[in-house]
């Protein structure tokens, strides 16, 4: 999951610019309206928004829906590693940053698999079919021939090319067509098991997991001052209205909300 | 004003004034994040932490009451890589659905198993009748208390 700490912020942020800033207005000045692609790659249509090859083989995977406990990022992580030939612990998740990952509009509804998992699967698949065209311009093998598992493309003569090697050269900054086919069900080795959840240690650690746990240069926190029944009219604030830590004290009408330096 | 508590092992001195919920140090000033932030009135248990190894609400423990007293955070159990018998036994059975809770469920678990090393299912579930879980774990963390319990005895 990110976790929008300060260095990671300002080490990507240029980089997560340059990548949304691509990525939400594909290439297409076509007049006509883009072609219609499944779940979330419709409005988040670049390869490079949803997957990452890293360097050392191993993928990050982008999502714009974020854990609440339902085990989200988890199931996301199992459905990018299956159709990468990847173990799920060689995928790292980067969830819910706005200047990092693809806008998908609210986690709710039981939509996250339905929309992310779909642009995802459908992602993973044409990524690794990326990958295995490379490996058969790199080996000469036909891509029948090929076998991808764990990150490693192998040749029936048992050379081999890992995703490592191809990650320098794979561009996937291009738009999704969603034509590559996901693995049937029958093939699945990750998908359909369950799988320890992502987000459980860090939640038994006293870990980064919750929007709460933020925390970002000169943040105030804010509170509505709830009267003591529904109704209730606000007739006057008092003379102590503005203790010391306070930035500001918003009223309109019986609607009081306070903003200060510190929360308590 | 600054205080001065001890936080798990360390003392520490933050700009607070000694009425300021225990709570807010932990989590504003100190930046720990184990302990949850729920109800602010004692009622859920999530903001649990031990204080001179008993469990106590630090949204209502003043931070001026505590004096020389020991602070135990969460994160001063253990870690990811060397987790505390019950925190990898919260990992193992999977025994967290959203999480908030689980902070004040294994602080609160903590001094059960200091003092009683075979709890029953039911000393379980009655020291852990005042720390709510909305999202119904309840089955699976009590399995984790007491796998947790088995582990420590066999060490």
């Amino acid at each position: 999951m990110a976790v929008p700490t300060l260095s990671r912020r300002e080490v990507t942020a240029g980089l997560g610019a340059i990548v949304l800033a691509f990525s939400l207005h594909p290439r297409s000045a076509a007049p006509q309206q883009p072609a219609p692609l499944p779940g979330s790659l419709q409005r988040n249509r670049m390869l490079d928004a949803w997957l990452r090859i890293n360097a050392d083989g191993s993928a990050t995977v982008f999502t714009g829906k974020v854990e609440l406990g339902q085990g989200a990022l988890t199931a996301l992580a199992q459905i990018a590693a299956e159709e990468l030939d990847l173990p799920v612990s060689r995928v790292a998740m980067i969830s819910g940053d706005t200047a990092r990952t693809p806008d998908e509009g609210h986690t709710s509804g039981s939509f996250t698999i339905e929309h992310s998992g779909t642009a995802l699967r459908l992602a993973g698949a044409e990524v690794r079919g990326i990958l295995l065209e490379l490996a058969r311009q790199r080996l000469g093998v036909p891509v029948d021939a090929l076998v991808a598992s764990e990150g490693i493309i192998s040749a029936p003569d048992g050379r081999k090319v890992g995703y490592g090697a191809l990650a320098a050269v794979v561009d996937l900054h291009r738009e999704a067509s969603a034509k590559v086919a996901p693995k049937p069900a029958r093939k699945h080795g990750i998908v359909g098991k369950s799988a320890p959840r992502l987000d459980i240690p860090r939640k038994v650690t006293g870990g980064v997991a919750y929007v709460q746990d933020l925390r970002l240069p000169g943040m105030l926190h804010g509170r509505v001052v709830r009267p003591p029944r529904y109704g209730a009219r606000l007739d006057d604030l008092g003379k102590n209205a503005s203790p010391e830590n306070v930035v500001a004290v918003v009223r309109d009408g019986s609607f009081l909300g306070v903003i200060a330096e510190r929360e308590e | 004003m600054t205080v001065s508590l001890k936080v798990n092992g360390t003392v520490r001195t933050v700009p607070a004034e000694p009425d300021t919920p225990l709570l807010y140090v932990l989590r504003n000033d100190l930046e720990l994040n184990g302990a949850k932030f729920g109800c602010g009135l004692a009622q859920c248990g999530a903001c649990t932490v031990l204080v001179d190894g008993s469990p106590v609400r630090s949204c209502v423990t003043t931070v001026g009451s505590l004096g020389a007293s020991e602070v135990t955070t969460i994160e001063g159990l253990g870690t990811i890589a060397t987790p505390h018998p019950l925190q990898r036994a919260f990992m193992e059975e999977q025994a967290a659905q959203c999480g908030y809770c689980i902070n004040g469920m294994i602080m609160t678990a903590k001094p059960l198993l200091d003092r009683t090393a075979h709890p029953s299912e039911e000393e379980v579930r009655t020291a852990l009748a005042g720390n709510l879980c909305r999202c119904g774990t309840h089955g699976r963390i009590i399995r984790a208390v007491l796998r947790a319990a088995e582990e420590m005895k066999r060490n």
